[in-house]
């Protein structure tokens, strides 16, 4: 048995309980969702259905911070921590970025009828954004990502199968992901209790 | 004449840090090494110390020069901030290569 003080271990853990909560998740899922409802209902504005979660992004962080801290009080992270968060953030960002040229490139550009004279399109961004979904799962070292992947993956297909319209795996995926989020919350509220600072 | 250790091959016993060594001195201190700085609320839920004793241990490590801790207030709550100091530091990495010493001895 290793008996060490195991520092890594520990700093590890405790950042984990730091994102347990599940707001993130929540967020996520029902950014998702709303971006998909208007994709799939509301075609006229579904160009500016990512406006809104942006706009909520600072305000989520904010109420992540105040609901964590309360619980689990406020840490300065040692430097190599902060430093992997910074080239993680930059990852994150560059990544977005390429999802969404791609997403576009391929949405208009690209002759996406496949064998059959399927229309791959609206699967295609759904793989696209899996593929999204398994390198944030290994970035952030968040297995839970894989999750949200599989469901992406899985009703691209059933999107080309039935020639649905490309909102539906994102409803799929932001309904999962905000169970999923629901559920976190709930355990954190059950393991982590306010503590009073005095 | 006593019989000493080295009469047995063993090495010379080592002297711990007993400031560190007590047990949720050593739990305080190894939960600040891993952050910069942290609050009293970080230490109470990763300790599950009380109040009282979360206070009385760190005033001992601040005593010994261990630990630096500032009082402020986030709006109308008081906030109290640990951080583990150089020496803190050092003594730690210490303790700890102590302890991985004599715990590789003993197997």
């Amino acid at each position: 048995m290793d008996e060490r003080i195991d520092l890594g271990a520990m700093e590890q853990e405790a950042y984990r309980a730091w994102w347990s909560d599940g707001i993130v998740d929540i967020y996520v899922g029902v950014s998702v969702l709303w971006i998909g409802a208007m994709w799939t209902w509301v075609n006229d504005l579904a160009g500016i259905a990512g406006v809104l979660p942006a706009i909520f992004v600072a305000p989520m962080l904010a109420a992540h911070k105040r609901f964590v801290g309360a619980r689990l009080g406020h840490v300065e992270w040692r430097p190599p921590r902060r430093g992997w968060e910074r080239r993680n953030q930059l990852v994150l960002l560059a990544a977005g970025l390429g999802l969404l040229l791609l997403g576009v490139v391929t949405y208009l550009v690209v002759d996406t009828r496949g064998a059959g004279g399927l229309r791959l399109a609206p699967g295609i961004l759904a793989w696209l954004l899996a593929l999204f979904a398994v390198g944030l799962a290994f970035l952030l070292d968040a297995r839970r990502m894989l999750l949200y992947a599989s469901v992406l993956a899985v009703s691209g297909i059933v999107v080309v199968l039935l020639e649905a319209k490309p909102g539906w795996p994102m409803l799929a995926c932001g309904a999962v992901a905000t169970v999923v989020g629901v559920v976190m919350l709930r355990r954190f509220i059950e393991r982590y209790p306010v503590i009073d600072p005095a | 004449m006593s019989e000493t250790s080295a009469d047995y091959g063993s090495p010379p016993p080592v002297e711990l840090d007993r400031l560190i060594h007590e047990p949720a001195r050593l739990l305080l201190v190894s939960n600040l090494a891993i952050v910069d700085e942290a609050d009293f609320v970080y230490l109470s839920a990763r300790t599950h110390l009380t109040a009282g004793n979360i206070s009385s241990h760190m005033t001992r490590l601040e005593d010994a020069g261990y630990v630096r801790i500032e009082k402020s207030f986030s709006g109308r709550k008081p906030r109290t901030t640990y951080r583990l100091t150089a020496t803190g530091r050092e003594a730690f990495e210490r303790y700890r290569g102590q302890v991985d010493g004599l715990l590789r001895i003993g197997r």
